[in-house]
């Protein structure tokens, strides 16, 4: 693993990135301890600039503000894990299936991915919401099911070229059971590009999530997220700056620093796996 | 016809600069002389540095190469090889290059009549569309391909690798330049193929009046087609003169030794060697980074004696064969 | 010939089962949400009468398959019933507002291709420099801002605080100067994201195809360096570009909406949006129809494009000569 981090360290964008995702999960993890209450409520105290009480300077009503984004933060980053996570699984599923069996599933399993991907991510997601109404649960599945085609393509594809490889052919005529195969044989190959492309995609988990909050379709109040805290910025933009500027600023540096990241990743991994027969 | 004056390089040196280290000196005081309409080899194994002399006669050299002196002398001009634009002011025009992948050769998103086109704007600035369009048509046909009209609207894909080659052949002949460069043109075709390229190749010679310069790893195609042969090895050239003399009799122990090497064997030569089927060179190229000063070919030498690692030899005549020219102090 | 013809039909079938996928969808996830139709698709505004006519319309009363075939038929038409609050055929009220989210999705496209070619054209012939250098940081930056933020950004500093560029709206119908004036702010807001991100495209690209062998032959006869790189290694530099033009427009239409949102412009966005907040579903539905509409034959015509620049792509008929 230290190894691992090494490769990632001395790639390009590798060291800025592992830089920034540190950063942002300091705020998100250890700010919280040593921070104010975000719900504090302290009216008279409302839209005061950055001081040392306050770093990031208060919101509408009072509200510390560095507390409020870390608080936002940590529930962005947990909320792109489980985005992915469900994704990840629901495709990888998906996909093998596909791979290892008949025409007919993989026609329809590939059917179903090009449907899904026939709509704009923003507008499935919008769509769902709508009709299922907005909330933290729904807006996760309805991510997750906007992103699933890729991880389903990606890991089809991989499924498909090892199906002919010598060495499934002769545990298949060993007898072993399809689930050992795909457990023992099959994923461990797929592992890699699967992880790439769930590290470039983080980026824009964060921000649809971001999105949909800023927009009342996602996290609701009294939850926050980054795109709740933008909004609430927002809304106030004529009152004072400072409450947009720190979700804001955040929201770029996560953004940055997990993109960073995952190109650095890819370049590490990938190149690894070509060599690989 | 009157002879024109041969095309002569001379003392041609290309370092290879690379960050944090020495330059790696890839070509060290390396001269050609390339008579009117002869074929002259270039030949030399695997990291020798022959490409490297074509692309610095070309002007096409890697970003970070640097020549460090040459000149060219080509008709009445003398080109100074550091002078990037006279080098570009050659190229199809006075200099053409055949190089050695011809899928790779050509664009391909354009046809086959975008590339004919092209190297006809260049070398006749004021032609029009249709006299271009003729042309190309004639070329195309010459160098045997035929139904030429369709051949225009192809895409490189569509061709086989031999009809790709002569494609390329025919643009040269499109260009018609004083001196063709041929890297390597058949390395990458069948033998069957070859055969047929190297006619191409040959009968351009004779159609337009251009001198080839062959760069080849192959001694079977450089002691069939050419007239004068050069051996390069590290970037120095050891030896130069008419190719019967030097396959025959060569006057430098690598030369010697590679023509050992190649497979066909002259039984009549060397009945002992023949009994062999390969011979090998033991040692490996010299790092270019770190040179001694004194005969490159020292360290791998069958013959090599302590004269040879007192000083760096220099090319000179034979001195009962005047045409003729060896770095080797033995031989001479 | 006939052949690209066989093949661009083959793409419009594909293309039109997505839809017809897409649409039978929809279908399906409304059939999973509690209530009645009527209920979900006209919110708290539903009436008896309501009821009866959408029975009747789309057959509630009728097995599943016969549901869907209604659904199906009527959606092909372009017959999505009526805006229950406005009492306005929804496809008009579609059809008003879908020209506003084109030209912005579009010209944003416009606007990154106009720029992001050209920057990343010259980063590729000057690799290294200092120049090459700040694009490379400078597009990561680019791609890695949402575009709301952007948006948010550029309505802050150049109508609140500069005053320059209005606020929002379209700008009044009949006038181009004013509508473009309304169209700077949210074109730009959405194009950032993507001049970065062509940039970094047409730099690697163009790097790789410059240093192939076929570039190389073009300098070997003496062709101008312009014309090798604008005119013999950029198309086949630009084949990924034209690759990704599908999925740029998919994205930048469902970025207009956010755009639309921030600088209240009238289109296919505010529409969702606001039935979305009165729950007035059966508009969702149909503005999601339209826009899967769009953005699949989108996609359809990238892949034309790409075959016609590419011929490598286009399976003719051709066999090899020998």
């Amino acid at each position: 693993m230290r190894a691992f981090l090494g490769r990632i360290w001395r790639e390009k964008g590798g060291r800025t990135g592992i830089l920034l995702v540190a950063l942002i999960l300091c705020i998100a993890l250890i700010v919280p301890l040593l921070a104010p209450d975000p719900n504090k409520i302290d009216v008279p105290m409302r839209f005061l600039p950055p001081s040392l009480l306050h770093p990031l300077g208060t919101d509408n009503l009072g509200r510390d503000l560095l507390a409020r984004v870390a608080v936002g933060t940590r529930s962005a980053l947990w909320i792109a894990c489980v985005v992915i996570a469900l994704s990840m699984a629901g495709g990888l599923t998906l996909g093998v299936i596909a791979a290892l069996s008949g025409r007919l599933v993989d026609r329809l399993v590939t059917g179903f991915c090009d449907i899904v991907s026939a709509f704009p991510s923003y507008i499935l997601v919008f769509s769902l919401v709508a009709l299922y109404g907005a909330g933290l649960g729904k807006l996760v599945v309805a991510i997750a099911l906007a992103f699933l085609p890729q991880f389903a393509r990606i890991t089809r594809s991989q499924a498909l070229t090892l199906r002919h490889r010598p060495f499934i052919e002769s545990a298949r005529l060993m007898g072993l059971p399809a689930t050992t195969i795909i457990r023992r044989h099959v994923l461990p190959n797929i592992v890699g590009p699967v992880i790439v492309l769930a590290s470039m995609n983080i980026p824009s988990v964060i921000t649809t999530e971001a999105a949909m909050s800023f927009i009342g379709l996602g996290v609701q109040p009294p939850q926050t997220s980054l795109g709740t805290l933008i909004r609430d910025g927002y809304v106030f933009l004529d009152q004072s700056w400072w409450p947009i500027i720190g979700a804001v600023a955040v929201l770029a540096i996560a953004t940055l620093g997990c993109t960073l990241l995952g190109e650095a990743l890819r370049d590490v991994v990938d190149p690894k796996l070509r060599r690989e027969p | 016809m009157t002879d024109s004056p041969p095309i002569a390089l001379q003392g041609l040196s290309v370092d290879f600069l690379s960050a944090g280290e020495p330059p790696a000196r890839a070509l060290r005081d390396v001269s050609l002389t390339i008579p009117p309409r002869s074929i002259v080899g270039l030949v030399g194994e695997s990291g020798s540095g022959k490409s490297t002399v074509a692309m610095a006669m070309m002007g096409l050299l890697a970003p970070n190469a640097r020549v460090g002196a040459g000149r060219i002398d080509v008709g009445a001009r003398r080109i100074d090889c550091t002078d990037g634009a006279a080098l570009a002011g050659l190229r199809g025009r006075d200099f053409a290059m055949v190089f050695q992948d011809p899928s790779a050769s050509l664009n391909p998103t354009f046809t086959i009549g975008a590339h004919l086109h092209e190297v006809l704007r260049t070398r006749s600035p004021g032609s029009d569309r249709a006299e271009r369009q003729e042309r190309a048509i004639e070329a195309l046909r010459t160098v045997g391909i035929d139904r030429p009209e369709a051949r225009m609207r192809n895409h490189p894909h569509e061709l086989s690798g031999g009809m790709r080659q002569r494609v390329v052949i025919a643009m040269a002949l499109l260009a018609r330049p004083r001196l063709l460069i041929a890297d390597e043109p058949t390395t990458a075709l069948d033998v069957t193929v070859e055969a047929q390229v190297m006619a191409e190749i040959v009968a351009l010679r004779d159609q337009i009046g251009c001198s080839i310069l062959l760069i080849t790893h192959s001694l079977g195609l450089v002691a069939r087609y050419c007239d004068h042969v050069s051996v390069i090895y590290a970037g120095e050239v050891l030896e130069y003169g008419p190719v019967a003399e030097v396959v025959h009799a060569p006057a430098h122990p690598y030369s010697a030794d590679i023509f050992a090497c190649d497979i066909e064997i002259d039984a009549a030569r060397a009945p002992a060697a023949a009994e062999q089927r390969f011979r090998i060179i033991p040692g490996n190229l010299p790092g270019l980074r770190d040179l001694p000063a004194a005969c490159i070919y020292a360290p791998r030498c069958r013959k090599a004696v302590p004269a040879c690692t007192a000083g760096h030899p220099a090319l000179l005549p034979l001195t009962d064969e005047p045409e003729r020219e060896t770095r080797c102090i033995l031989a001479r | 010939m006939s052949d690209a013809v066989g093949i661009i039909w083959r793409r419009v079938l594909t293309g039109a089962l997505t839809v017809v996928g897409a649409i039978t969808l929809l279908f399906l996830l409304i059939q999973f949400v509690p209530g009645d139709l009527a209920s979900i698709l006209y919110g708290p505004r539903v009436t008896d009468a309501l009821r009866a006519s959408l029975a009747e319309r789309m057959g509630t009363d009728q097995p599943l398959p016969v549901q869907l075939y209604l659904f199906l038929s009527h959606a092909v038409r372009g017959d999505f019933g009526t805006n229950v609050i406005s009492g306005r055929p929804i496809l008009d009220e579609i059809l008003g507002v879908l020209p506003n989210t084109l030209a912005l999705a579009l010209s944003a496209l416009g606007l990154s291709l106009l720029i992001g070619i050209p920057l990343g054209a010259l980063a590729a012939v000057r690799p290294g420099s200092l120049a090459d250098r700040i694009l490379g940081a400078l597009s990561v930056v680019l791609i890695t801002t949402p575009s709301f933020v952007v948006a948010i950004l550029l309505l802050l500093v150049f109508s609140l605080a500069l005053d320059w560029l209005p606020v929002a709206g379209a700008g009044t119908p009949g006038d181009p100067v004013d509508q473009l004036a309304h169209l700077i702010l949210p074109t730009t807001a959405l194009a950032v994201g993507w001049i970065g991100y062509l940039a970094r495209l047409v730099r690697a690209s163009l790097l790789e195809v410059l240093a192939e062998p076929h570039v190389r032959t073009l300098r070997a006869y003496g062709v101008p360096e312009w014309r090798v790189i604008l005119i013999y290694a950029l198309r086949p530099a630009l084949i990924p570009v034209i690759a990704i033009l599908g999925m740029a427009l998919g994205d930048l239409i469902g970025g207009a909406l956010f755009a639309e949102l921030i600088f209240g412009r009238p289109g296919l966005g505010t529409l969702a949006y606001n039935a979305v907040v009165s729950r007035n579903f059966a508009v969702v539905q149909a503005t999601t129809t339209v826009i899967v509409l769009v953005y699949v034959t989108a996609n359809i015509a990238v892949d034309i494009l790409s075959g016609a620049i590419d011929p490598r792509f286009r399976r003719t008929a051709g066999e090899e000569a020998r």
